[in-house]
């Protein structure tokens, strides 16, 4: 085992700092543990007997069993002995959630932990962090309360984040919308582990189909540049940059000193190594959903399917500015459809299905335009407000989105709770289902230009 | 510290980076002298280490003829003078027509050597439109880093044979700074026209 896969995967763990006092964060973390984690568990807490029915220690030494993770969970002044023990109990590695360290100045203190974690062969993620969460191992380091923060179900985006608190509330918004999640893992100051080991270990990872990564800085620039680069074409790479504001415009002697904010440069590297770049945080998970569900487009050709009229013109005008193409039906195709469809509905890109359809009248259609070797993927629109839809379209986009599934479709519908509610039953059997056309539409421009930087669409853009 | 732009168009020259044709002279006999091996009109520059924004302060003038060229170079001395004593000499260019783009250069703190592109000229200030890539750059970089910019807008569709033109440019100042030491770089403007893409100003922090 990579010393990485003793923090995803411990076979058992020590909370050092457990705690009986609910709002503590050594109680939530044991608790999260207790509840779901399948290995071994010791609290360790000098000033307890049992904690959560569990024998509790007064230090890792005196747990009689093996230890492969140690979560420390103590003010910044005790962590250093804490870890100390750590590496003479042969434990392999340990997360330290407590901040107090080079985010305040205490660049001393933090360095001892990388020299103890090295001597001792530890790989160490922290401090200042939420840790590591694991939906597949539930390790589960969170230190919200589950009640507080929901836990998202298993799923193939895994998340890199320097800030925590953002990760977490994401996890919390991704649970609440069904959007399945490998990995979350919390940085911190990256005394030991950092953003290029684990976005290295990701791309082995075989439960990690996207990596999202948020980022403010990096200590080493041409490191990251080459890890997102080898990582990069095996699977794809959704980032942001945290920080936008130009730093750039001291006075300089040259203009290219002056316009070269960190932001700028980060953004050209990211272009450089294939990585795809979120300009918000919603479209960083946009991007994550669509990556993560779909098969990558052989072709940039967008077929548009609606009910409604304003939004195929708006899906429409969103390809043309992002630089795709609108797709062309063959005769053949158009006058299967025409056949099919009543005489005031209207058949081009966009197909109108008009405010009448129903799931029927989506699925025949799909199915022709599915068919057609003019179309690389198709961007379907929904209004379900209008009584003739129900809730059964989201069987028929099931099972076209099965039967076709080496053409990406995405589906576009905005409303409010009824909507939303359909929204996550998409979202859960993997359909990527989004609230506008043009968040839609931007992460359909990120799938292919990702699947242009991997030469399933051939680049022609000399 | 900046380097003499006789040097600095030499150097260019010698990475096969295209650049305005141009002589460099002392005086204003040299000067009447070479600008017969040259077309009119031409822009005169002063090469100092001192005159960083040469245009601002009357540091670059414009003959459009012999007759003009003695009166103009008197005329940039004069201004030069005000400024500083530390003048090389005085770069005679023939003045190129195009669009103005500009190549840029300089070391990051956390990512090294990068090279940047972008629209050129007044439009830098104005836009900030540049594309950052890390050095060594690639053909496909070059070519990403072109299309990122507003500057591939400005090329139309007739770009073609300039994007080929930018591109090579590129590549050869991805090498040039990979080889020497140099701090920052800027070639602005780039005058990119149906004949390839020259550097008409330049400047470079060692």
């Amino acid at each position: 085992m990579d010393g990485l896969d003793y923090l995803f995967n411990p076979r058992s763990v020590a909370i050092i700092g457990a705690s009986r006092e609910p709002r503590k964060f050594g109680h939530v973390i044991l608790s999260n543990f207790v509840k779901r984690f399948r290995g071994k568990v010791y609290p360790i807490n000098p000033n307890a007997e049992e904690l959560m029915n569990l024998k509790c220690y007064p230090s890792v030494l005196d747990v009689p069993d093996e230890i492969d993770l140690a979560v420390i969970v103590i003010p910044a002044e005790y962590v250093e002995s804490a870890l100390l023990e750590c590496g003479k109990k042969g434990i392999k590695a340990v997360v330290i959630i407590p901040g107090g360290f080079s985010e305040v100045g205490e660049k001393e203190r933090e360095k001892r932990l990388t020299e103890i974690a090295r001597k001792y062969g530890m790989r160490l993620v922290g401090p200042n962090c939420i840790g590591i969460f694991d939906t597949y191992s539930h390790v589960d380091t969170m230190f919200s309360p589950m009640y507080k923060q929901d836990r998202p179900f298993k799923g193939r985006i895994s998340f890199i984040s320097q800030s925590g608190a953002y990760g977490t509330a994401i996890m919390d918004k991704a649970a609440m919308e069904n959007m399945g999640i490998s990995k979350f893992v919390s940085i911190g100051n990256r005394a030991d582990v950092d953003e290029i080991e684990m976005i290295k270990y990701l791309g082995n990872d075989k439960n990690t189909g996207v990596i999202v990564l948020y980022l403010e800085g990096t200590k080493n620039g041409r490191g990251l540049f080459n890890a997102l680069r080898e990582v990069g074409v095996k699977k794809p790479i959704v980032a942001m940059k945290g920080g936008k504001t130009s730093e750039g415009s001291r006075a300089t002697l040259s203009h290219t000193a002056s316009l070269a904010g960190s932001s700028e440069i980060f953004k050209g590297m990211f272009r450089q190594s294939g990585v795809l770049l979120a300009e918000n945080s919603e479209e960083l998970f946009d991007f994550a959903r669509a990556l993560a569900y779909l098969n990558l487009p052989k072709g940039d050709r967008i077929q548009i399917v609606t009910n409604a009229g304003g939004f195929g013109v708006i899906s429409a005008d969103e390809i043309i500015e992002n630089k795709l193409s609108m797709a062309k039906l063959s005769e053949g195709t158009i006058d299967r459809i025409k056949k099919i469809l009543p005489s005031y509905a209207i058949v081009g890109n966009p197909i109108d299905l008009v405010g009448d359809a129903d799931s029927r009248r989506y699925e025949r259609v799909l199915k022709y335009v599915m068919k057609d070797k003019g179309v690389d993927a198709v961007f379907v629109v929904m209004l379900l407000q209008l009584s003739a839809l129900e809730s059964d379209v989201v069987d028929v986009l099931i099972s076209v989105s099965s039967e076709f599934e080496d053409k990406p479709l995405m589906v576009c519908t905005t409303g409010g709770e009824f909507t939303q509610v359909h929204t996550r039953m998409m979202e859960k059997v993997n359909i990527p289902t989004y609230p506008t056309p043009e968040r839609g539409i931007r992460a359909m421009k990120a799938l292919v230009d990702y699947s242009r930087y991997r030469g399933i669409i051939p680049d022609t853009r000399e | 510290m900046k380097i003499s732009d006789r040097l600095a168009y030499k150097i260019l020259k010698s990475y096969g980076i295209e650049t305005a044709r141009y002589a460099f002279v002392k005086d204003r006999t040299h000067a009447k002298r070479i600008s017969k091996k040259l077309s009119f009109p031409l822009v005169l520059k002063i090469d100092s280490p001192e005159i960083i924004h040469k245009s601002e302060s009357g540091c670059v003038q414009v003959a459009f003829s012999e007759n003009d060229l003695d009166e103009k170079f008197r005329l940039l001395v004069k201004n030069a003078k005000k400024l500083t004593k530390k003048i090389y000499g005085v770069i005679l260019q023939e003045r190129i027509d195009g669009k103005e783009m500009m190549i840029g250069s300089k070391v990051d703190e956390q990512f090294g050597p990068v090279i940047c592109f972008g629209l050129g000229g007044i439009f830098i200030e104005a836009l900030h439109d540049v594309s950052f890539r890390l050095i060594p750059l690639e053909k496909r970089d070059a070519i990403s880093m072109i299309k990122d910019s507003k500057a591939y807008d400005v090329l139309g569709s007739r770009g073609g044979s300039n994007i080929t033109a930018i591109v090579d440019t590129l590549l050869k100042v991805s090498r040039f700074i990979e080889r020497e030491e140099i701090k920052e770089l800027d070639i602005n403007p780039l005058m990119v026209n149906e004949k390839g893409a020259f550097a008409v100003d330049v400047r470079i922090i060692r």
